[in-house]
């Protein structure tokens, strides 16, 4: 709307105020005075018609003058009872204006000049006068024929710009004047003439500066505008321009023209730049001319004609969205795995890439018209480069370690931020259709609410414990006594003791307020729910149906859809069906090849460590084992034979791409922590040859499993055999082997591509385990509960049967069911070792593989939400806004897979909650190793709440090429504490929600201090990049201080666990909040529970 | 935040004296208006937080407000509450008892909620007098409530459940265990008697909630007369309740180019806005 705004205001600039003067005299004396001007001027200019010599300078001044006087005083007149006055009467009569114009024309010499100021006095004319001048065909015959000469390029550049400047100028009048007046658009828009440009000349002369900078490209774009508002109302006009200008071509050819002009790469970004602010637009002259164009297609979208909005969307889509920016946003690097990606090889075309994706995100915030955000949705959604839909390579690059994850990010959060249904769809809600993620019994939870705000308690109960000013006292002493022991290097262990009182107070003081998160999540939800009331589902798992999305995928599944609706009917003929489905899924698993086998002993190497770290989950896997116990109970119950044998069966038969899902069996244990629980029960000092023992079973099982599966398809009639005597529970297992059939048809190329050269770091620590007994047991007998419900054994308590048990069973015509259920745990377990960011392993293969998949966007997240203790705060700020974002959205799919603690999902299928505590245990885990963890920590907190401040008080400081002097980097901590800010004022900012400055106000660039890059001046500090592989790290030195060069304390990894544990805090806060606010905002939904 | 108990207090009087229109009345008591008042947040003892237990009011208040919310999707006939000002733990309420030996009465009460909810035991209720009834105590006012909920069990129980037990009462008369033997003997052998005694409660009653109600509670239930100001705002409030959310925010930005049922992105050209 400020297009109208700016029109106006020009227009209303334009009337001088000295009219009083001479509107009280004589009207006959005014048009004696005009007639004396006319009288002189026209002396010269009848001469001149008739001689055929040059005019003088001298001539052509009195012409002029004579004239402007005679424009004057026309001006001024008034109307008699709407009747033209006299000197108009006169004027008109004696046709003066053709006259003029017509001498005008004539001059060879002085045309530039009398071009100018024949425009100069039409502008006049029309936008002062107060009679209606352009209805005249005296006046608009000259005009125009003033206006086509301009076209005519015989200008020299220099003068270009004042005529020009003056001919756009007449135009907007004019365009001012027909929209006042729509009767004079009948006479600029000629219906005699040919569709041509001359049709409507003063459209067609505007569209070449439609583009251009300054007031020339603003004053013909606000020009345009006024008659894109005629068109709204005229159909023919915008018939004419959709069909016979060429208006919408130029605007998208212009749109690619301007971005080509953008700068390639964002000069000198700080390090934590992700987002283009209109402070950076204002920089980058380039880029505010191409906003401006984009503003300007966005208002025409917005006012004009539909034909002409139609147009000019499909122009974009054509003419700069798939020519110009789909190249931009993938340069030479589509479908690149991250790892290679990261590599300074391609650190070019990264940063080319990750400019382009950071306007893309730009361009997006600044369209508000639907119609055009449409084609900007329709080219990220649907659209594919090089083969690979925009989307997915956009969304593999949130696993990037290098910028480009970052503005991926910040992309992202654009477009959830947009509440539209089709992203939303596309991004998540594909995937949660199906319910495949959640365990069959629980689906219909999906609804439910949390009443008791136990979901919320699950949360808040995942506080870092170096976040809790309390423990932490008994913590830290107990820490630093043991450290003092241990390092001897540490001198501090006893100052250590004294501070902590007041470092536990300071951390107290610290606190946020959750009440702020409530507050925050009641606005977030009220306007979510609100913007979402236009979508056509409420995706509650029942609308649209779990089988809603089945029809869509592959061949496979047709087959399977065809016989769907018995299934749905549960009809008696499901073995038969099944029996079908099955076989059709088997012929197209055996045409994959088989290339895991080799590597798996490898893959069993990588798994070493990972049950390693599993050791710190089982404590908090036993937090929940009393619930979960209970669950299995009610699911192995379910479960029994039948539904076990037949997912069995399904392994095998979708076996040969071993990336299909976890088997039910583990769908009842919740998740493979009670496979790990099973592996720390054994005994401490059995632990490492019971694990030896282990893996051979498993090696005995996989190659075991490699025959069955190379006997092809006599073995798999044979387990069929069996699954159809056992009896099967119908719909559930179809519906995942539907799934299977879809997601794996998909997958396989990308899983046969996957690198396996993992990294190995294991050394085992077999003293480690530290699990009470009593709850080993507990553990014990809900494992073997489970294995062997089953085969219907009795239940053995005691560790040492477990493992012959399981070889045994292995032996057993069974064995190939169990042995492919052991297979997919450790794939799974070391897909999630090549998940953790430690390693440099593709992420991309684990989520689209196996049944329940949740899709790739949420995988993403997730995954790099467990490199939340590696990712830099401003990683961690988006991704933790994202998430939340997402947790805002009141559909119960979303909601009660982000927030509900309570629903149990398909073990492949990881929880935000396990996530979460993952996380926290990692944070845990590395506070503990670092002294003065929570010394850090306050200085942390100091240093955000300072960095919130200076936003707050210097919004404009936020640019790339400024970073703000707060940054959270090491060197920053040290100038907070020289500037000690007062308590009462940390106090009175904690009323703001940390986060949610963070998050919604936050400087994006801030970026390191130039101490840090420089050297700071002699003070020993260093930041030293090292080039590592797949990137660049920081290697932060300290050469003053006895600390070695990775001593925990300075280093960017303790920093970054610092500000880690306090976005993890914070995040947890608004989780809780936002799960207790979904609580009571949407109960009615299922009142008559 | 002061303004809305006062639009639930009017829509509540012109709920009493326009009775046909009661089941819709309730509804301007949505969930967005309660959760904002009752005390809720006005605590001022705001716990510490400083580990989970710190966070444990807000999981009760949270509970009870989703308690409030069942209540109002419930429409219990007749039976108003509303949470006090004070605490979350006290409801304040009507019962219109529109029908049987108790008709015309309108009684007044307080629902006590244990501070150890949900895990608690069943809520107390408690009549502002001792009304003649089978189980409600002649000396104190207190309801039976235990009798219909032995065991409070969270999940199962709702604090709806509660009202809805407490209407009925008055419809289907248990002598069972009676707190007042008196009025239990006399349903069982002198009908007269208790009809007469019961016509005296009712007359009480009717009298009783003439007057202010006796507590300071800034939220506490009051019945007056019906004004036309009263009762013209309270049915715009009421025509216009749909629209009101939408009137209040910023315009809504949500898109949406799916057309219903189709699960397909982008299925139709013009974009569906709230």
């Amino acid at each position: 709307m400020s297009w109208f705004k700016r029109s106006r205001a020009s227009n209303g600039s334009a009337e001088p105020s000295p009219t009083k003067e001479r509107s009280d005299t004589d009207p006959d004396t005014c048009l004696e005075v005009f007639r004396n001007h006319w009288q002189q001027a026209s002396v010269i200019i009848n001469r001149k018609n008739h001689g055929k010599d040059g005019v003088t300078s001298d001539e052509v001044e009195t012409v002029i003058h004579n004239f402007g006087q005679m424009i004057t005083l026309l001006v001024r007149e008034e109307g008699v009872e709407g009747m033209p006055g006299p000197i108009l009467h006169f004027f008109l009569e004696k046709d003066i204006l053709e006259l003029f114009c017509s001498w005008c024309a004539k001059s060879n010499e002085y045309a530039v000049k009398l071009k100018h100021e024949q425009l100069r006095m039409f502008e006049m004319l029309i936008s002062q006068s107060k009679q209606l001048l352009l209805i005249h065909k005296s006046v608009i015959r000259p005009l125009l024929k003033l206006l086509s000469s301009c076209t005519e390029g015989n200008l020299q550049s220099s003068e270009t710009y004042d005529i020009e400047h003056q001919l756009v100028l007449v135009l907007h009048q004019a365009c001012v004047c027909i929209s006042q007046q729509l009767l004079i658009l009948e006479s600029f828009f000629c219906t005699n003439t040919d569709h041509g440009p001359t049709r409507f000349l003063i459209f067609s002369l505007l569209i070449p500066y439609v583009h251009r900078e300054g007031p020339v490209g603003q004053h013909a774009r606000d020009a345009l505008l006024l008659i894109m508002t005629l068109s709204a109302k005229h159909p023919h006009i915008g018939q004419y321009i959709a069909t016979n200008s060429d208006f919408c071509p130029v605007l998208a050819a212009g749109l690619s023209g301007l971005y080509s002009s953008l700068p390639r790469k964002i000069p000198n970004p700080s390090d934590h730049w992700y987002i283009l602010t209109n402070e950076d637009c204002n920089k980058i002259p380039e880029l505010q001319m191409f906003l401006n164009s984009l503003e300007f297609c966005n208002a025409v979208v917005q006012i004009a004609h539909s034909m002409v909005k139609e147009q000019l969307t499909k122009y974009i889509y054509d003419g700069f969205l798939l020519p110009v920016l789909g190249p931009a946003l993938h340069q030479d690097i589509t479908g690149l795995p991250i790892p290679l990606l990261d590599t300074t090889m391609f650190a070019n075309s990264r940063d080319e890439v990750t400019t382009a994706t950071a306007y893309l995100d730009l361009f997006l915030r600044r369209l508000t018209e639907p119609a055009l955000i449409r084609v900007f949705l329709v080219f990220i959604l649907t659209d594919k480069y090089d083969e690979i839909v925009i989307l997915e390579s956009l969304i593999t690059r949130i696993n990037s370690s290098s910028r480009l994850s970052l503005v991926s990010l910040a992309l992202f959060k654009t477009l959830v931020e947009l509440h539209c249904e089709d992203v939303m769809f596309q991004l998540v809600f594909k995937f949660l259709i199906p319910c495949t993620h959640v365990m069959v019994s629980q689906r219909r939870a999906v609804k439910d609410l949390d009443m008791y705000s136990k979901s919320a308690e699950r949360f808040l109960s995942l506080k870092p414990s170096c976040c809790m000013p309390d423990t932490d006292i008994s913590h830290h002493t107990s820490l630093a006594s043991s450290q003092s022991l241990n390092d001897g290097r540490n001198g501090n262990s006893t100052n250590h003791k004294t501070d902590v009182r007041s470092i536990s107070e300071e951390l107290k003081s610290q606190e946020t307020s959750y009440m702020d998160y409530l507050v925050d999540a009641r606005g977030k939800l009220v306007k979510n729910a609100e913007d979402c009331r236009c979508w056509s589902a409420p995706y509650n798992g029942e609308n649209p149906t779990p089988d809603s999305l089945l029809d869509s995928t592959n061949q496979i599944k047709d087959r399977i859809v065809s016989n769907h609706s018995q299934f749905t009917n549960n009809s008696h003929s499901v073995a038969d069906t099944s029996n079908e489905t099955l076989n059709s899924t088997a012929t197209n698993g055996e045409r994959k090849p088989y290339p895991q086998v080799k590597l798996f002993a490898q893959e069993i190497d990588n798994m070493l460590p990972k049950l390693d770290s599993f050791k710190y989950n089982s404590g908090d896997s036993l937090y929940s084992q009393g619930k979960s116990c209970d669950i299995n109970k009610n699911d192995s119950h379910s479960l029994q034979d039948g539904d076990l044998t037949l997912n069995s069966e399904h392994c095998n038969i979708s076996c040969t791409n071993k990336n299909a899902s976890l088997s039910e069996l583990y769908c009842s244990l919740k998740s493979n922590d009670c496979f790990v629980n099973f592996l720390n029960i054994i005994d401490d000092s059995d632990y490492h040859d019971s694990m030896e023992q282990t893996l051979e079973t498993i090696d005995f099982m996989y190659s075991s499993f490699g025959m069955s599966a190379n006997r092809g398809a006599a073995e798999l009639g044979e387990s069929l055999a069996i699954s159809e005597e056992s009896e099967i529970s119908k719909s559930k297992p179809v519906e995942d082997l539907i799934a299977s059939a879809s997601v794996s048809g998909q997958s396989l190329p990308v899983s046969n591509e996957r690198p396996y050269e993992k990294i190995t770091t294991s050394t085992f620590n077999p003293g480690n385990t530290s699990t009470p007994t009593g709850t080993r047991l507990k553990d014990v007998s809900s494992y073997v509960e489970i294995t062997i419900s089953g085969d219907n054994k009795p239940t053995t308590s005691t560790t040492s049967k477990i493992l012959p048990d399981t070889t045994q069973r292995n032996l057993s015509p069974v064995a190939d069911v169990t042995l492919s259920q052991m297979n997919r745990s450790n794939d799974d377990m070391s897909f999630s070792l090549a998940q953790s960011p430690g390693g440099t392993l593709l992420t991309t293969s684990r989520y689209s593989s196996g049944t329940p998949n949740i899709g790739p966007f949420l995988s993403a997240l997730f995954s790099k939400l467990e490199g939340m203790m590696q990712n830099t705060l401003y990683t961690n700020l988006l991704l933790t806004g994202i998430l939340s974002q997402l947790a805002a959205y009141p559909q119960p799919l979303l909601r009660s897979f982000l927030l509900n603690h309570n629903l149990v999902f398909q073990p492949t299928v990881k929880s935000l909650v396990q996530v979460l505590s993952s996380v926290r245990h990692k944070v845990d885990t590395y506070s503990y190793a670092v002294g003065n963890f929570s010394q850090l920590l306050v200085k942390a907190k100091k240093n955000l709440y300072n960095r919130e401040d200076v936003l707050l008080i210097n919004k404009s400081d936020r640019s790339f090429s400024n970073p703000t002097p707060t940054a959270p980097s090491p060197t920053s901590s040290k100038l907070i504490e020289t500037t000690s800010i007062p308590d009462t004022f940390i106090k009175e900012k904690r009323r703001m929600t940390l986060t949610d400055l963070l998050f919604r106000k936050s400087s994006p660039k801030s970026g390191r201090p130039a101490s840090l890059s420089s050297g700071s001046g002699g003070k020993g500090t260093q930041l030293q990049r090292v080039p590592l592989r797949g990137g660049v790290g920081y290697r932060y030195i300290n050469s003053k201080h006895e600390e070695s060069p990775d001593s925990p304390e300075g280093s960017i990894k303790t920093w970054n666990a610092v500000y880690c544990a306090i976005v993890l805090e914070e995040f947890l806060k608004e989780l809780a909040a936002l799960a207790q606010e979904h609580a009571v905002l949407h109960l009615d939904e299922n009142c008559n529970s | 935040m002061s303004q809305t108990p006062l639009s639930a207090q009017k829509v509540l009087s012109v709920a009493e004296v326009k009775p046909p229109v009661h089941t819709t009345n309730q509804q301007p008591l949505t969930p967005r208006i309660i959760t904002q008042s009752p005390g809720i947040h006005s605590n001022n003892s705001m716990p510490t937080i400083n580990a989970i237990d710190g966070y444990d009011p807000y999981f009760q208040e949270y509970s009870l407000m989703a308690e409030y919310n069942q209540v109002q999707n419930q429409k219990i006939p007749g039976v108003y509450v509303m949470p006090s000002a004070l605490s979350p733990f006290v409801w304040n309420g009507f019962i219109f008892v529109r029908e049987g030996l108790y008709q015309e009465g309108v009684f007044r009460f307080t629902m006590t909620i244990p501070d150890t909810y949900p895990d608690s035991d069943c809520p107390q209720l408690l009549f502002d007098f001792p009304i003649f009834h089978p189980i409600i105590h002649p000396v104190t006012g207190d309801l039976d409530v235990k009798r219909g909920f032995p065991k409070w069990r969270r999940n199962v129980n709702h604090l709806w459940q509660i009202l809805m037990y407490v209407r009925r009462i008055f419809y289907k008369i248990d002598t069972a265990n009676p707190w007042n033997k008196e009025a239990a003997n006399l349903y069982e052998q002198d009908m007269d008697l208790f009809k007469k005694k019961v016509a005296e409660t009712v007359r009480v009653s009717q009298e009783n909630v003439k007057k202010k109600p006796s507590s300071d509670d800034p939220y506490a239930l009051n019945i007056s007369p019906l004004d036309d100001e009263t009762y013209q705002e309270a049915r715009k409030q009421m025509l216009h309740l749909g629209r009101s959310a939408s009137e209040e925010s910023n315009r809504p930005s949500g898109l949406s180019w799916m057309h219903p049922g189709s699960s397909q992105i982008f299925s139709r050209e013009d974009a569906a806005s709230a």
